[in-house]
């Protein structure tokens, strides 16, 4: 739409004039010309009820009062919001809305930043003349996230408007009728959206407000600190909000952001602070002699770590030293840990990649970059008509993406959805199923498809749809060709598509192939914009693309520069501790036993390595291992940077001091370095974000400053750092996905679940008590042939271990497969099978 | 002696009147030919135009201006609602017209969808109208049967439905807008107006929505002509008028008059047969409870529209209330406050609250708990008219703001006579939380 294609309207509002295209709201006119109309059931985020009646205003010839929040902005009106009339109309509504309110501020966590604690104060009358009982209500528990005070309420619907048009489930209503109304959940059942939080933002008044943080504080003894959530790669902007005197962070709220979060958090963001509070985190280096911890000093702890180094590098010489480091820790830890390891112990065997077997050093991810992937998912999301996701269980793995998915959706585009089982979104789109394992053939079945839409394709798809054979696709992937056609279809219909890989789909054991099909099919398509190709993956950790900008990989450096010889990948660095050539491994953020996919090797090989340290902020299983524990202050007590999925480098600001006895991890690398000799010394984190700056050719030119409160979003890095043709797969799709048989029938089937005991989640109580039962997940017809039924205890064995289990018949979950949605602390799924052969039976 | 004039009613009592056969026998069906066959759409509106009808549900809105909001060549279906959710207390005119004679509803439904252009009209009727819905059911399915509803209708060409839609008995469903959310399957709450039905009303199209009362009279005009149906009455209130008496008199029913041919009075006295055991009037709300009341001596007023509103009543949807000398005014104020708390909705603030705070004081009043200063109070309560979403609460307001006006010295004896009444007791030691 051009300039002069918009229609604007100027009216005066106040005595002032004001010009708003046409359509605008009085209120957000008023808003424009700087003028604030008090208002309950408003939000521009939702529909409008005008219900509320506290912001009507006068305009010249209408003879009754209009509610600004609905009534449209027209040329040449004279409105007042100060006029005798108006303030007479909202006084009597504040006394409306007082009469039935709890006088009960004192002890309600709203107090300090009520709408009706404000406009009463500013609009309202100072006394009451209700003289009569207030009605009550009962008090439901509705979960252990929101708390529900009906008395406080004053109807103005915006949290039954929130959970219904964005949300995604309308889990609340105005239940009944008159004075008699109040909110409440169906059956007063527990809400179990995964946005349940920001209703609390929402509620103008005390009457839900957050059961975590109830009660703990009074809102004036907050600061806010701007930083970015760390739960997934989305980066939600968020505000820390902490209390210095208890070292305490309390609440999380969203921090408007609207390339972002907009004003939404997922309550796993929200409500998963706890955390950083937890008596958990430990508050001293450990060191472990002749099988014994024994609590140490930070001068002691990183000698005994520079010693042990220094040893194996003189011994050994650097590359038998290893490193690797979570892709949770901030841009500065990550770049500072991989200079360490390469230019201080003299090492190339580095690696972020701690979630999966290695197979190919130029991953999924890496591949995408060389194929001109644009990766940026949310920005491609805004711009697309026809959005494909394949591979990905989005409310499970990236709960604000699936909430923007919910709003494009409503907004007519239309989303495909290929996965292996049921999501929460299937209901907003096209839901293609296809077997698990399978995203790479569905991708092949699709890429065939198109091919025959489009009556042809390039010499290079040719090739690689001859090691995709179609009826090989259709079988592994076990859908048919029409449905593969239908997505297909879709696709090609579309004036701008885009298409987005979950982490199933290109971090997986095919995740090269599946990447280099879904190229395919786009470069069929044509869909290319400003050279860019419209794929973008879906990582989960916080700081994947962080991890992989400043260089944690053993073959390329910052910037993805090659580095000469490449050195050991995680799964090669595991083998080299096992067979005696890797003698040090440093783990930065990792609980590894529980992340890598075969526990039993990562097990024999923390136990084979003659020096393990472990950097971390709780110890886990894989820090009982270590000899020496190194422990890590929380993100929220050290500034950092971060980049989210799509390259947006976003800077998180410390809330809280370092909680003693801690250090964050780019000070203790920098006090590694230091120690060392290497010349290092304390800086902080502008200053080695410089260093960032100047090392990753697509930061150039950022520092922390201009990075600003909203962050900067990074180019793609440039084509020469992949010279050369992407690598062609390295097999035929039919070589993999071998069928299960003989002793171990089942194909174990792991999902992602937004609520569960993964990695630090067990520590936040809140998170706990929301998630659900870990429970084996098993078709009717295989429970019926088992002779199971709901609740049986069951053992899961596979070749490498068995582990304990409650059933739950679900058909969910396809015949031949037995689905554990999400991570539990003490249900090692990773002990049972490899990652490429998850083959196991069931057993009473 | 004044007397009736029976249009709407003129075939009451007339055989098999419940069936096609015995309404075409009556003379039924022939407007709806004449309309379709010899009128354009045009043609129509005219001549409702003409006969100045007003809308019968309470609000007096010109019907054939109404009609003609609807705009023209929209890409959305035209419909058209026929409220038949009468539910205003005293009013009981809509039901002899469905039970009765419900050809004449339909009759001037299907007139009224060729006139504005809709193919698809709903009667939304009252929940506790389980015998006059049914009767509606029967007559529409014959209708079908009878070629007078569906497709090419008495082989005119023109296609249109008609479907009945039972509401759940809520009063706040005869609201326009109510009933829309309502009949759209919804909670039935009220929208904010503007937009207006007649722009968009259900799911989002240009809506008509006229009483019952309203669309029967519409075959009479098309019969006899807008300036036949104008001739009666007074320059304002035209054509006859179906009125609901009830309360203090010996003869109770619904009457159909012409306008202006008496006052209400004498309407009263003459079809009322008087006041039992010739009782003196102590009050009258002449158009259904939410009407302000009015004092006996105001009661020599001519029966209109313009009349009665210029006596500072309304007359509203017909229904005239009597009361005489041995009712505690107090009390009936509290019924009727009762009933409109009851009724609210709940979705906007000043009715969700102040229909209840209105009980409460009354409540007090009457049970001898009430403040010096309680009638000031509710008065200052009904300031806030004007500022909900819909007129319930309009409704609300003006019966309390009436009985506490017309009937003061009735409510602040009972407060002088009360526990807070004595001078030498401040109200303020009475407040509570």
């Amino acid at each position: 739409m051009s300039q002069t294609d918009v229609q604007t309207v100027t009216l005066t509002i106040d005595g002032k004039e004001v010009t708003v295209p046409k359509g605008t709201t009085l209120i957000e006119a008023a808003r424009q010309g700087g003028v604030f109309v008090p208002h309950y059931c408003y939000d521009p985020d939702l529909s409008i009820v005008a219900s509320c009646r506290l912001c009507l205003v006068e305009i010249e010839k209408v003879p009754k009062l209009q509610p600004s929040c609905s009534t449209p902005a027209a040329d040449g009106q004279v409105v007042f919001t100060q006029s005798e009339k108006v303030l007479d109309a909202r006084k009597m509504q504040m006394e409306f809305l007082l009469v039935q309110h709890p006088l009960d501020c004192p002890v309600c966590d709203q107090g300090g930043e009520c709408k009706l604690q404000e406009y009463s104060r500013n609009h309202g009358y100072d006394d009451t003349r209700f003289r009569f009982k207030r009605r009550t209500f009962a008090k439901p528990d509705i979960g252990p996230f929101i708390d529900l005070e009906r008395n406080r309420c004053i109807l103005c619907s915006r949290c039954v408007r929130f959970l219904d048009e964005k949300g995604g489930n309308a889990e609340l209503a105005v239940i009944n009728r008159g004075n008699r109304s109040f909110i409440g959940t169906f059956q007063e059942k527990p809400l179990r959206g995964d946005f349940t939080g920001n209703i609390t933002d929402l509620c103008p008044v005390g009457a839900l407000t957050s059961k975590v943080t109830r009660f703990r504080v009074r809102v004036w003894e907050l600061k806010d600190a701007p930083s970015v959530c760390t739960m997934c790669s989305v980066g939600c902007n968020v505000n820390l909000q902490h209390r210095n005197r208890t070292h305490e962070i309390l609440r999380i709220t969203p921090r408007l952001n609207s390339d972002v979060n907009h004003r939404w958090l997922c309550d796993m963001g929200r409500f998963g602070f706890d955390q950083f509070n937890s008596a958990e985190r430990r508050r001293a280096p450990e060191i472990r002699e002749n099988g014994e911890w024994r609590e140490t000093g930070w001068a002691e702890a990183i000698g005994e770590v520079v010693k042990r180094l220094k040893a194996v590098r003189e011994s050994h010489g650097g590359a038998a030293a290893a490193g690797l480091i979570g892709p949770r820790q901030s841009n500065e830890a990550l770049f500072l840990f991989q200079q360490f390891m390469r230019e201080i112990v003299g090492t190339q065997n580095i690696d972020h990649r701690t979630e999966h077997e290695i197979k190919a050093n130029d991953d999924g991810f890496l591949t995408s970059l060389a194929l001109g992937a644009v990766n940026r998912p949310l920005e491609e999301a805004r711009r697309a008509d026809v959005i494909a996701l394949v591979g990905s269980d989005l409310p499970n793995e990236l709960p604000i993406l699936r909430l923007q998915m919910r709003e494009h959706s409503r907004a007519g585009k239309k989303i495909l959805l290929a996965y292996n089982r049921p999501t929460r979104m299937d209901k907003e789109c096209g839901v293609f199923r296809y077997h698990p394992g399978g995203d790479a053939a569905f991708l092949a079945a699709v890429l065939h498809a198109v091919v025959k839409e489009k009556g042809g394709a390039s010499d290079d798809v040719n090739a690689l749809l001859g090691q995709a054979g179609r009826d090989d696709a259709l079988k592994i992937a076990q859908i048919d060709e029409a449905k593969a056609a239908g997505f297909a279809q879709a696709l090609v219909a579309a004036e701008r598509p885009v298409l987005m890989l979950g982490e199933d789909a290109f971090a997986g054991p095919r995740g090269v192939e599946a990447v280099r099909l879904a190229a395919a099919i786009l470069d069929t398509l044509g869909a290319r914009h400003d050279g860019a190709l419209a794929l973008s993956l879906l990582p989960t950790p916080v700081n994947a693309r962080g991890a992989a900008d400043v260089g944690c990989y053993p073959h390329r450096g910052p910037g993805y520069e090659p580095v000469g010889a490449p050195g050991r990948n995680t799964t090669e660095i595991l083998r080299g501790c096992i067979d005696g050539s890797i003698q040090a491994l440093v783990l930065f953020n990792t609980n590894l036993l529980e992340e890598y996919p075969d526990r039993e090797f990562a097990q024999k090989a923390l136990q084979a390595v003659p020096t393990l340290i472990v950097a971390d902020a709780f110890k886990y299983e894989t820090g009982d291992m270590a000899h020496v524990f190194l422990p890590l202050s929380a993100y929220s007590e050290e500034d950092g940077t971060y980049t989210n999925f799509g390259g947006r480098v976003q800077r998180a600001q410390r809330a809280l001091p370092q909680l003693d006895g801690t250090l964050a991890a780019y000070q203790l690398l920098l006090a590694l370095g230091e120690r060392w000799g290497a010349g290092w010394r304390q800086i902080r984190t502008p200053r080695i974000f410089e260093f960032i700056a100047q090392a990753v050719k697509q930061y150039a030119g950022l520092s922390w400053d201009t990075l600003g409160g909203q962050g900067v979003t990074v180019p793609a890095p440039p084509d020469e750092a992949f010279s050369g043709a992407a690598p062609a797969p390295d097999a035929p799709l039919a070589s993999l996905n071998g069928s299960p048989g003989g002793d171990y029938p089942y194909r174990l089937v792991r999902g992602r679940r937004l609520f569960d005991r993964a990695g630090e989640k067990r520590f936040a109580p809140p998170l706990v008590d929301r998630s659900e039962p870990c429970a084996a997940e098993i078709h009717p017809g295989d429970a019926k042939e088992l002779g199971l039924s709901d609740g049986d205890s069951i053992t899961i064995r596979g070749e490498k271990g068995s582990a304990p289990l409650t059933v739950k018949i679900s058909s969910n979950t396809r015949p031949g497969c037995v689905t554990v949605l999400g991570h539990y602390d003490g249900v090692p799924l990773n002990a049972l099978a490899a990652e490429e052969t998850p083959w196991v039976n069931i057993q009473r | 002696m004044a007397q009736e004039t029976r249009v709407l009613l003129e075939k009451l009592g007339t055989p098999d009147l419940l069936t096609v056969k015995g309404y075409r026998a009556a003379g039924g069906y022939q407007s709806l030919e004449k309309a379709l066959k010899e009128m354009t759409p045009e043609r129509i509106i005219e001549e409702v135009k003409k006969s100045s009808l007003q809308g019968r549900g309470g609000a007096a809105f010109p019907t054939g201006m109404k009609w003609s909001f609807i705009p023209k060549n929209s890409p959305k279906p035209v419909y058209l609602c026929c409220n038949a959710d009468e539910s205003e207390p005293g009013t009981c005119k809509d039901r002899v017209i469905i039970d009765e004679n419900p050809h004449l509803l339909i009759e001037g439904m299907l007139i009224s969808c060729f006139a504005i252009g809709s193919h698809m009209g709903y009667i939304y009727i009252r929940g506790e109208f389980h015998r006059g819905a049914q009767i509606l059911m029967m007559a529409i399915e014959e209708a079908r049967r009878e070629g007078l509803i569906g497709k090419n209708i008495l082989g005119s060409g023109f296609d249109c439905e008609l479907e009945v839609y039972r509401g759940a008995g809520a009063y706040i469903c005869g609201e326009e807008t109510g009933l829309l959310t309502s009949l759209e399957g919804q909670k039935g709450y009220p929208r904010n107006k503007p937009p207006f039905p007649a722009i968009s009303g259900l799911y989002n199209s240009p809506t008509i929505i006229n009483n019952v009362e309203t669309l029967a009279a519409v075959p009479s005009i098309i019969e006899r002509g807008g300036d036949w149906f104008k001739s009666m009455g007074s320059e304002k209130s035209t054509g006859t008028k179906l009125l609901c008496l009830s309360g203090h008199v010996n003869k109770p029913g619904v009457y159909e008059v012409v306008l202006g041919q008496m006052t209400l009075r004498e309407f009263i006295m003459d079809f009322g047969g008087g006041i039992p055991g010739g009782r003196k009037i102590k009050g009258v709300i002449p158009g259904g409870s939410s009407m302000p009341v009015m004092r006996d001596e105001d009661l020599d007023v001519k029966l209109t529209y313009e009349d009665i509103h210029a006596a500072g009543s309304s007359l509203g949807s017909g229904a005239i209330i009597v009361m005489d000398e041995t009712v505690d005014m107090v009390e009936m104020c509290l019924l009727l406050a009762h009933f409109y708390e009851h009724e609210s909705c709940g979705q906007c603030t000043p009715c969700r609250e102040g229909t209840r705070w209105f009980v409460q004081v009354v409540d007090a009043i009457l049970k001898g708990e009430g403040h010096p200063g309680d009638c000031d109070l509710l008065l200052d309560i009904c300031r806030s008219e004007f500022t909900s979403i819909c007129p319930l609460w309009v409704a609300a307001v003006w019966p309390v703001r009436a009985f506490v006006t017309k009937f003061r010295e009735e409510f602040e004896e009972k407060i002088r006579n009360g526990k807070y009444g004595k001078k030498d007791q401040p109200a303020a030691m009475a407040m509570a939380g």
